[in-house]
C-alpha cells in the first residue's frame, strides 16, 4: 500500500492498535516479521522481511590507499532504489532516506567490524581492496536497514575475493577460478533491530504504515555474540531511560541470536577468527 | 457478461446491435477507436451492453474518468482549493463550495489527511481532474467527508468495481456477521469502520477474497469467520447439483464394466 498517502483515520487506527497491545497487522508489540535470505545466483542474495525485498551483492575493486590509512582496505555501501520500490511522489523523502540509509548501513558495517580492513591489503602503502556492498531496494515496506544488514553480512561471508598483484603501478588480476578461491575473513555477524515509538510504547520491526506515523525510532546494532555495538535514536519524542534501553537490548539480542541461527546455512563455510 | 479475452492490438467487433436512437456505442477505457474500428489497448475481457463497450482488465493504477465515485485523501491546501490524492497520476482539486451547504461563511472543516468520498469530473485529459462532493442539485447523497476513524486500504481497481456489482455478494455476506460501515471507491480504495479487531479481520478477508470466485465466496467467508471464532467450519451447500454428479460418477465406474 505504498501508494496510499498518510491519513488521519489510519493514524488514529494504528495508534489505537498500538496502545491496545496488538498491532494493525495482527502482530504483538514485540513480534518480528520473518526475515529470509535466499541465494539467487553466485554473489547475489535476496533478503525478504515481510513485504520488503532487498537484493545484495559484493564487489572488490583494487585501489591505492590515501595517506593516513595506507595499511588497510575500505568498505563502503551503495544503495539504489528501484522505481517500483516506493511512490514517485515521495521521491524527496526517498532521496533523503536513501542517503541516510546508505550512510547508516556503511557506518554500522564498519562499527561492527564485520571485516577487518587490514586483511584487504595487497601491498603496504601501494595497493588495497575496496569492498563495495551494492544494495538494491526492490520493495520498501519498512525495515530497510534490518534486511539490508543481514543480507550484507551473508553476501560478505560468501564472497570469493579475487586475487590481485600490484606490478609496476598496475593492478593485475591473478585468478578467480576454483583453483585459487579466497573468502573474506568475517569477524562478526552484525544485525540491526529497529523499534518504533508510539506514545510510550515501543514496537519491534515497524512496517511502512507504522513508520509513517511513529513518534520516533530506536535502532540497536547487535552481534550474534550478544555484543551491542550501536544504539541510535531518531525523533525528539524518544527519551531513553536505563530500563528502556536494557529491555530493548534484551529483545535485540534475542532477535540477533534467532537470525544468526536461521542463517547458519550461509555461514558454515565462512572464514573467521573462530576457525583459526 | 464477459465474451472474449483480448490483448492489445486485437480488433473488437461488437456482437450486439446499437440500441435504437443511438448511432454509436460508447467506448470505455481500454479501447482505442481508429478509422471507425475499435481496438483493444489493454489485455482483458470485453464487456458489452446496448450502448457501451469496454475492456475489463486488472490494474492498480487509477485512470480518472468523469462520474467515477472515488475516495481521496487531502494532501495540500492552496487558498480555496484542496489537492486530493485519488490514486491517479495527477492529484484532483476540490473547491470549498463543492460540499453540501458550503458557503463563504460556512466553510467545511477539511484538514490535510482527511478522506473525501466524491465524484470526479475530467474536463480535459491534460488538466488535473476536479472532484465534487455534491451532485448537480447540490445534494451530498452520501458523498462528503468520511469520519476520521476506521481504516482505509488499497486494492486493485477492477476488484473495487467488482465489489460494487450486484453479482458480488461479499459485502452482504459480511454484513450478516459483522456490524460495520464500508465505502468503496472505484479508484481501488476501501474504507471500513468497525471495532478494531473486526476492522483488521474484515480488511484481511476482503483482500483475500480478491482471488476467490463469486461461486466460492460464501464458503470462503463462512470458513474464515468460523476459523476466527474457533468454531468448526460450517457446511455450505455448493452451487452445483452434487447428487447428480455423484450418480454420474457411479454410473461411469469402469470396475462395473469389467
Amino acid at each position: 500500500m505504498k501508494e496510499l498517502p498518510p491519513s488521519i483515520a489510519e493514524k488514529e487506527f494504528i495508534r489505537l492498535c498500538e496502545t491496545q497491545g496488538s498491532r494493525h497487522d495482527g502482530r504483538n508489540v514485540d513480534q518480528f516479521r520473518p526475515l529470509e535470505v535466499r541465494k539467487l545466483d553466485e554473489n547475489n542474495y535476496l533478503a525478504t522481511l515481510g513485504e520488503t525485498k532487498i537484493a545484495t551483492s559484493v564487489q572488490a575493486v583494487p585501489f591505492k590507499p590515501s595517506s593516513g590509512r595506507q595499511n588497510r582496505g575500505e568498505l563502503s555501501v551503495q544503495m539504489v532504489y528501484m522505481p517500483c520500490a516506493a511512490k514517485a511522489a515521495l521521491d524527496l523523502q526517498i532521496n533523503r532516506m536513501k542517503m541516510r540509509n546508505e550512510d547508516a548501513l556503511q557506518t554500522l558495517l564498519r562499527a561492527a567490524n564485520v571485516i577487518d580492513g587490514r586483511f584487504l591489503l595487497i601491498e603496504q602503502y601501494e595497493a588495497a581492496l575496496h569492498i563495495i556492498v551494492r544494495v538494491q531496494v526492490i520493495n520498501d515496506a519498512g525495515g530497510i536497514l534490518d534486511a539490508a544488514m543481514a543480507a550484507s553480512v551473508v553476501a560478505l561471508s560468501n564472497y570469493k575475493v579475487p586475487k590481485y598483484k600490484f606490478v609496476e603501478g598496475v593492478f593485475k588480476k591473478i585468478s578467480t577460478d576454483d583453483e585459487w578461491p579466497d573468502q573474506l575473513r568475517i569477524f562478526s555477524h552484525a544485525y540491526v533491530i529497529t523499534f518504533a515509538l508510539f506514545g510510550k510504547t515501543f514496537v519491534a520491526d515497524p512496517d511502512d504504515r507504522e513508520s509513517l506515523y511513529a513518534d520516533g525510532f530506536v535502532r540497536i546494532g547487535c552481534t550474534e555474540k550478544n555484543m551491542v555495538f550501536a544504539i541510535r535514536e531518531d525523533g525528539e519524542s524518544v527519551q531513553l531511560t536505563k530500563e528502556v534501553v536494557m529491555r530493548l537490548c534484551d529483545i535485540a539480542q534475542l532477535r540477533a541470536k534467532a537470525l544468526d541461527s536461521d542463517l547458519q546455512t550461509f555461514f558454515k563455510d565462512t572464514k573467521g577468527l573462530s576457525s583459526m | 457478461m464477459a465474451t472474449k479475452f483480448v490483448i492489445p492490438g486485437d480488433k473488437i467487433v461488437p456482437e450486439n446491435a446499437v440500441s435504437a436512437g443511438k448511432k454509436r456505442k460508447l467506448c470505455g477505457r481500454g479501447i482505442v477507436v481508429h478509422e471507425g474500428d475499435a481496438f483493444a489497448s489493454v489485455s482483458g475481457f470485453v464487456h458489452e451492453s446496448d450502448d457501451k463497450l469496454w475492456v475489463n482488465s486488472f490494474y492498480r493504477r487509477y485512470f480518472p474518468q468523469s462520474a467515477d465515485k472515488v475516495i481521496g485523501i487531502v494532501t495540500l491546501k492552496i487558498g480555496d482549493f484542496w489537492r486530493v490524492d485519488i490514486g491517479g497520476i495527477e492529484k484532483a482539486e476540490i473547491e470549498f463550495t463543492q460540499f453540501e451547504n458550503a458557503t463563504k461563511k460556512n466553510r467545511p472543516d477539511v484538514r490535510i489527511g482527511d478522506m473525501l468520498y466524491g465524484n470526479v469530473t475530467v474536463i480535459n485529459k491534460h488538466l488535473e481532474p476536479v472532484m465534487s462532493c455534491v451532485d448537480a442539485a447540490g445534494n451530498a447523497r452520501g458523498m462528503g467527508l468520511l469520519p476520521r476513524d476506521g481504516i482505509i486500504f488499497a486494492v486493485s481497481c477492477s476488484y473495487s468495481r467488482r465489489l460494487l456489482t450486484d453479482n458480488c455478494k461479499l459485502l452482504s455476506l459480511l454484513g450478516k456477521s459483522f456490524v460495520f460501515e464500508v465505502t468503496v471507491g472505484v479508484n481501488g480504495r476501501i474504507w471500513i469502520r468497525a471495532t478494531p479487531d473486526d476492522t483488521r479481520f474484515l480488511r484481511d478477508l476482503i483482500k483475500h477474497c480478491e482471488k476467490v470466485n463469486d461461486e466460492d465466496l460464501e464458503a470462503t467467508v463462512a470458513n474464515a469467520i468460523a476459523a476466527a471464532r474457533g468454531e468448526a467450519a460450517p457446511h455450505v451447500p455448493g452451487g452445483r447439483n452434487v447428487k447428480q454428479e455423484v450418480k454420474e460418477e457411479i454410473d461411469d465406474d469402469p470396475m462395473e464394466q469389467l
